[in-house]
């Protein structure tokens, strides 16, 4: 979840009420914010660096204000402020307007070669904006924090903001072989190609950002007619058109892969410092049109907003609640949406160009309820007749728990990822292609899936060992096994697994808990005589170099093998650092599932 | 029987006791140091065992006695064996007929023993010749010999001038004055320490008496069996569930396509759960092998522009192999979402709805490193009901319902996001001991633009919860690290 820093005196002001802790952290909540804390920009960088008594940070109240990930309208001092200033009824929802200023429209041409490597481009122009620092500060801040965001850390959409007055339209945005590109990167006081800059580029907090042209022939650049390089998106800006403490007109380009999420991100730089005013004058926001090599053209931003309208029956239904048209209007012009009666349950919504996090009308039900409030709604309970079950396999499971334990073994819970020296050559086996591989972890604990519960009780035992002997340790879990059966190819499989750590090799209680189990699912031991039918179960001496000679069985269940029980190894007790000998079963119960319901 | 490790292992314990009791059977008091004399047992290693044995068991009383007495130094011990110095000198001149040198016989017997044997006129001094010469032909006694055999006897000032010749010393000791006590025996009852089968069997539990028990100490350990705490919380939620009329989900497939673990549920494949640092994907198998194709592309539909719904949808080219690419699941909500396709599949076959409320606990996985809050594999609790026309006061009220039986009376509800819920609601609970709310889990209406390309009817809605197992878990249990809960430790 993105998280702003916001300075409480600052927005108490715009408020113009000073909120208590109490009250702001339920303005927070009621509106679906959570203040994470209060901190100072002092205490900040103390935190981040170790650093402290920097001079010149505030040691002023600093809400931390957690946001929802798909609120890029509260990313900010502005956003958060006017949309509490609505909420609060303090404000009217504001007109969000572009002009349209004819000849003097600032031009951006889109070459095709653009279209394999960051195709869309979308531009606004912010005219009259005062920067204090305040506002520079917020106005940098707010682009990072949609980098990282809708942005995907720049890979999808990224920001470039310009002094407009050092810069001379038409502009032009195309791709260009990287030694070609020559410019002074902002930051930088020599001009070198990008090529060179890459290099400078390596360290420092660019870094993450290189790899989205690396392997590119040709990297996106923004020049304006008289060839001032302006941007070399999504990595850098020229120092020419930066933005200084004296610039009044900015001049916004947005790159990206995705045309819906760049509309978003230039909506929201647009309306986020529109509402400024310079000695009485609002910021004017222009449109910027977009020709493309194939002739069409797009003006943008589009600030209009969505006209939509939505049945308040419907609504009512879906929370749960019963407001009539005004209250529901209401609680819409509470949150932003301008809500307005029509015919009969109609109601007209205008979704601004700011709520880019808005898709479809449960969307607006959503607003509704947050105004309304979602602890003041009603509470029900779904009225179907519905009958409890369990998943078969789980009541045997737990069913299986309590007997062994009550047999005097403790319950362990081991991971299911596991490394392929545990499962494998750590007991002595060959690797059997039957273990699915995880691609990306960090660590070789998560190699794979365990095919078999073994290492996990075995790694418990070891962490455990310091204890008294014995240690009887089970576990009944899923095992993971490639399985071109099943769709995805693999499948689980529930296995019990029990384990006894003891001065001598304890095979016998092994053994007798194998025996307890079977008793209790109705299976008897083969080499009984009996006259009546029934499933039957064996231990067949084996060959296995996890077990010491001569000391290993599989498990076999009605002609099936679902298991194996011996004493270990002495070189496996070794691979997991044990000092005594343990005996192990571990059988696959599954089996007797299919058993009774095929009886 | 357990040996006194004094005594030579000559005698048992009970062996002593029964001697000691038969010292005082005919006496008012007896010392203790008399008593060890008589069996030739040393006083403090043997005797005083026994006797604070006794003591305890109540058969005797004993006072201490502290007092000092004087003791032979090994000087003296060999004067008693073979004589005074100036007894020997005495000796040593009468065997010679022209005496002994006076300096000679200092530098042998010692200036002490010259002087002594002078004093009692053993020896005779000739200054001429500067020799000892013997006194007399008498046979003499030799006193200090027969002072030191009877040190009771001595002076006080005789015992100073022995000090001073290091051949006594004082020496302080306790010993006791032994008295029969309340529960005098002449001879001893053995006391049993556990009734026997035998016992039983002959009647002889009857003549026995038995070893009182100490009830101020522990007992023995069984031998016990244990289940995990985390998995007993798991029990306690299927519990739960089961009361609500909750229907368990078949969630034992832990690898699973991202079809269904995330395109299924309206999360945009440039989602950031979908990078690699958070999930963890499969390289083997790397890809599904069958998806259900009408349902891929209702979905496609659904992400690129709505699809069926009245979305705007995400707006971006979906690509189907991302969603072929299998992984560890990172929500049970995968499973959910299969079975609500069933249920519609169900409803398509026969064109009847039927209204479930399902449930899972399971793990998930997801690709953290782990620390004291964080694992790469841990439990999800999930409930969800499917009905025609459900609300958000139903999901509110149903989750008040859930966490009441769980113990927490005050539930809250804060507005939230999720790709593939809303409205979204956290949850919170008021956690005494913290005295604050703390988030419990987190919940919300499932999209329609999930809900439909189901395949599920119009105006079906399905609300649906979850939470961490840990969590609740280490609340009850008090655990600040979530390390000490699974895995190894």
């Amino acid at each position: 979840m993105p998280v702003v820093y916001l300075n409480k005196k600052q927005l108490d002001a715009l408020l113009k009420r000073s909120f208590t802790k109490e009250e702001f952290t339920q303005l927070c909540f009621d509106y679906g914010l959570e203040l994470d804390g209060i901190t100072t920009e002092s205490d900040l960088h103390k935190n981040e660096t170790g650093e402290t008594g920097k001079i010149g940070l505030s040691e002023e109240p600093l809400y931390k204000i957690e946001i929802p990930a798909n609120r890029y309208d509260l990313l900010c001092m502005e956003g958060v402020a006017r949309a509490f200033n609505i909420y609060l009824g303090n404000i009217p929802i504001p007109n969000y307007v572009a002009s349209d200023v004819g000849a003097n429209k600032q031009i951006m041409k889109v070459k095709s070669n653009v279209k394999s490597v960051r195709p869309v481009i979308v531009c606004a122009v912010l005219r009259g904006l005062t920067f204090t620092k305040e506002v520079r500060k917020s106005f940098i801040d707010l682009q990072d924090k949609l980098h990282q965001n809708i942005g995907r850390k720049r890979a999808i959409v990224s920001i470039g903001t310009h002094d407009l007055d050092t810069l001379q339209g038409p502009f032009t945005y195309e791709t260009r072989k990287p030694e070609d590109i020559k410019f002074i990167a902002l930051g930088k006081d020599k001009e070198t190609n990008a090529v060179e800059l890459f290099k400078q580029l390596e360290v420092g907090h660019l870094a993450p950002y290189l790899p989205l042209l690396k392997d590119k022939s040709e990297y996106p650049v923004i020049t304006d007619s008289k060839g001032t390089v302006l941007s070399l998106p999504p990595i850098i800006n020229g120092e020419h058109s930066k933005i200084t403490l004296d610039t009044k007109n900015v001049f916004i380009e947005v790159t990206g892969t995705n045309l819906a999420r760049c509309q978003i991100v230039l909506n929201i730089m647009v309306t986020m410092f529109s509402e400024y005013e310079t000695n009485g004058n609002k910021v004017q926001v222009e449109y910027v049109e977009i020709q493309d090599s194939d002739n069409t053209v797009l003006t943008t931003p589009d600030l209009k907003g969505l006209e939509w309208s939505i049945d308040s029956d419907k609504a009512n239904k879906y929370i749960g609640t019963k407001c009539d048209n005004a209250q529901v209007v209401k609680f819409l012009n509470q949150m932003g949406l301008r809500g307005t009666q029509g015919e009969g349950n109609n109601i007209k919504v205008v979704i601004p160009p700011t709520r880019g996090d808005i898709l479809h009308a449960v969307d607006v039900y959503e607003d509704i309820a947050v105004a309304y409030g979602f602890n003041n709604i009603p509470k029900t309970t779904p009225t179907a007749s519905t009958i409890g079950r369990q998943q078969p396999l789980n009541k045997l499971t737990e069913l299986l728990r309590m007997e062994v334990a009550m047999a005097g073994f403790t319950e362990v819970l081991s991971f299911v990822l596991t490394s392929r020296a545990d499962n494998y050559s750590g007991l002595r086996l060959a690797e059997d292609n039957r273990a699915v591989r995880v691609a990306n972890s960090v660590s070789v604990k998560n190699e794979i899936c365990r095919t078999r519960m073994a290492p996990g009780l075995l790694l418990t035992l070891r962490s455990n060992k310091q204890h008294s002997l014995p240690i009887r340790l089970f576990e009944v879990a899923d095992v993971v096994l490639k399985d071109p059966q099943n769709p995805v190819g693999a499948r689980n499989e529930r296995h019990l697994c029990a384990v006894a750590l003891n001065k001598t090799s304890d095979f016998e209680l092994i053994h007798g808990l194998l025996d307890r189990v079977m008793l209790l699912l109705g299976v008897t031991p083969a080499f009984v005589k009996k006259e009546t039918k029934g499933l039957r179960y064996s231990l067949e001496a084996i060959k296995s170099d996890m077990y010491l000679e001569g000391r290993g069985a599989n498990v076999v269940f009605d002609g099936e093998v679902i298991g194996d029980i011996g004493v270990l190894h002495p070189e496996v007790l070794k691979h997991f650092n044990l000092d005594a000998p343990v005996s192990i079963v571990e059988i696959n119960i599954e089996p007797f599932l299919k058993k009774r319901q095929s009886k | 029987m357990e040996k006194d490790s004094g005594n030579n292992g000559q005698l048992t314990k009970e062996e002593m006791i029964e001697l000691v009791l038969g010292d005082i059977e005919n006496v008012e008091t007896i010392n203790s140091e008399e008593v060890a004399k008589r069996h030739n047992w040393n006083h403090l290693n043997d005797l005083v065992p026994v006797l604070t044995g006794m003591e305890a068991l109540e058969l005797i009383t004993k006072e201490v006695v502290q007092q000092t007495a004087w003791h032979l130094t090994a000087a003296g011990l060999e004067i008693v064996q073979n004589g005074s110095p100036e007894f020997r000198l005495f000796k040593h001149v009468q065997s010679t007929a022209d005496g002994v040198d006076k300096k000679e016989a200092e530098g042998t017997f010692g200036d002490v023993a010259v002087r002594e044997a002078l004093k009692y006129k053993w020896v005779s001094f000739v200054k001429a010749t500067n020799k000892l010469m013997k006194n007399t032909e008498a046979q003499v006694e030799d006193p200090l010999v027969s002072k030191l055999s009877a040190l009771d006897k001595v002076s006080a000032n005789d015992l100073k001038i022995f000090k001073r010749r290091d051949i006594v010393e004082e020496k302080k000791s306790k010993t006791f004055i032994v008295k029969k006590g309340p529960k005098y025996t002449r001879r001893l009852v053995k006391k049993e320490l556990e009734l026997t089968d035998e016992m039983i069997l002959t009647g002889s539990w009857s003549t026995k008496e038995f070893k009182p028990y100490n009830f101020n100490a522990l007992g023995k350990l069984p031998t016990i069996g244990h289940l995990h705490p985390l998995l007993k919380t798991r029990s306690a939620f299927r519990e739960i569930f089961l009361e609500l009329g909750f229907e368990e989900m078949p969630t034992n497939q832990y690898v699973e396509s991202s079809l269904w673990n995330f395109d299924a549920l309206f999360t945009a494949q440039q989602h950031p759960v979908r990078d690699m640092q958070d999930t963890f994907f499969v390289s083997d198998p790397a890809t599904t092998l069958s998806l259900p194709e009408d349902f891929v592309l209702r979905t496609k539909a659904a992400h690129e522009n709505g699809g069926e719904v009245n979305s705007l949808g995400w707006r971006y080219d979906w690509s189907r192999t991302e969603a072929d690419k299998n992984v560890l699941r990172t929500h049970t909500t995968a499973i959910s979402i299969k079975m609500l396709y069933n249920l519609a599949k169900d409803y398509q076959a026969t064109g009847v709805f039927t209204p479930k409320k399902y449930f899972s606990i399971d793990k998930v996985f997801r690709n953290e490193e782990i620390d004291p809050t964080h694992l790469a594999e841990f439990y999800q609790v999930e409930g969800l009901c499917a009905d025609y026309g459900l609300t958000l006061g139903d999901l509110i009220g149903m989750i008040s319902k859930f966490f009441n039986k769980w113990g927490f009376s005050n539930i809250s509800f804060k507005p939230a996001y999720n790709p593939y819920t809303e409205p979204s609601a956290e949850i919170f609970g008021w956690h005494e001991g913290r005295g604050k709310l703390i988030e419990i889990g987190n919940s919300g209406i499932f999209r329609p633009e999930l809900i439909r390309p189901l395949g599920l009817p119009e105006g079906v809605n399905v609300i649906a919860w979850g939470l961490g197992l840990e969590r609740p878990t280490m609340i009850r249990a008090k655990v600040s690290d979530i390390r000490e809960m699974e895995g190894e430790g």
